[in-house]
């Protein structure tokens, strides 16, 4: 049976992990890392900030590769993967913050997504998120 | 390479015959009325860092959305995914007062990978995201309780019952 060659490059790419989600969190960060305006229970917004003491640009994905040949009645699958770890954001973060109980991390951008290339029997799949954040030190903590 | 370098040479990739498709987006949330981290750290109202065992996930947050982007993902169809409104009505019903542990997931929908589609510049393509987080109550310090951000001075089990309310909201 002669398997089509688009479905072979669409089993190849779902088998080579692009069914799979890329996360972003912060759960190894101590410090506050706010999505929100709101930055204290209560509803308070924050006072205007003093000082930055810390940038983080990280990006979180995967990008995988197929290529898919055909000899005859074989298709041959060629795959690649290449993984950035979400741990590489939590470490920045976690750099960015310390262990400061003055510092508070806000996102300045939250970004993801996924895209697939292809070229006759070739293909890329890569899904990402990304984070965008400014560490600051409060000058006064009551 | 810049992302602005990789899509124009999808871009330009896409014109000689190839497919591409993709969807990109923002999350934000400027209108929460509740503190949303994405690390487990969330300040009290009076700007201490509140400890864990005054921490209790009530609930957990929950929002599935999807972004959709054309022309090869060059043009975002959902530029801002805001889930302002998600997290305000979750937590309210709830009745907690922050949203820690906030994850993000983006995953490729299905079908994004057929190539024959993909080739139409116009093409929808999207982007699965999936936000989770857990939605604490605070437990409002004791009375006389310390300045500083160590743990409460009686134990949280004896305290919890009578202490679960959430902070007012203004």
């Amino acid at each position: 049976m002669r398997i089509p060659i688009s479905a072979a490059f669409v089993v190849a790419m779902l088998l080579t992990g692009c069914g799979k989600p890329q996360f972003v969190t912060a759960s190894q960060v101590d410090a506050p890392v706010l999505l929100s305006r709101v930055d204290r229970v209560g509803g308070h917004l924050p006072d205007r900030p003093a000082r930055v003491v810390g940038v983080v640009d990280a990006e979180a994905g995967r990008r995988a590769a197929v290529q898919t040949e055909r000899h005859g009645d074989v298709v041959v699958t060629r795959h690649t993967a290449q993984d950035l770890p979400e741990d590489l954001i939590n470490a920045q973060l976690a750099a960015a913050a310390g262990h400061d109980p003055t510092i508070d991390v806000h996102v300045d951008r939250l970004h993801a997504g996924s895209y697939f290339f292809f070229f006759g029997g070739y293909g890329v799949a890569e899904r990402w998120v990304g984070v965008k954040a400014r560490a600051f030190r409060k000058e006064q903590v009551k | 390479m810049s992302r602005i370098e990789k899509i124009a040479l999808m871009a330009v990739a896409c014109s000689l015959g190839a497919g591409c498709a993709g969807a990109r987006t923002d999350i934000v949330a400027p209108a929460a009325q509740y503190p949303v981290s994405l690390s487990k750290g969330v300040r009290d109202a009076d700007g201490t860092m509140v400890p864990e065992e005054r921490k209790v996930t009530v609930a957990t947050f929950h929002q599935d959305r999807t972004a959709w982007g054309t022309f090869y993902s060059a043009a975002k169809l959902t530029p801002k995914t805001d889930i302002s409104q998600a997290i305000n009505q979750q937590v309210r019903a709830a009745g907690g007062d922050a949203v820690v542990n906030l994850r993000v997931a983006s995953v490729h929908c299905r079908g994004a990978f057929w190539p024959l589609v993909s080739i139409i510049p116009v093409w929808p393509a999207c982007t699965k995201l999936r936000v989770q987080g857990d939605i604490v109550v605070v437990i409002p310090k004791a009375p006389g309780e310390g300045e500083d951000d160590g743990p409460p001075a009686r134990p949280r089990a004896a305290a919890a019952p009578a202490t679960r309310t959430p902070h007012a909201k203004r």
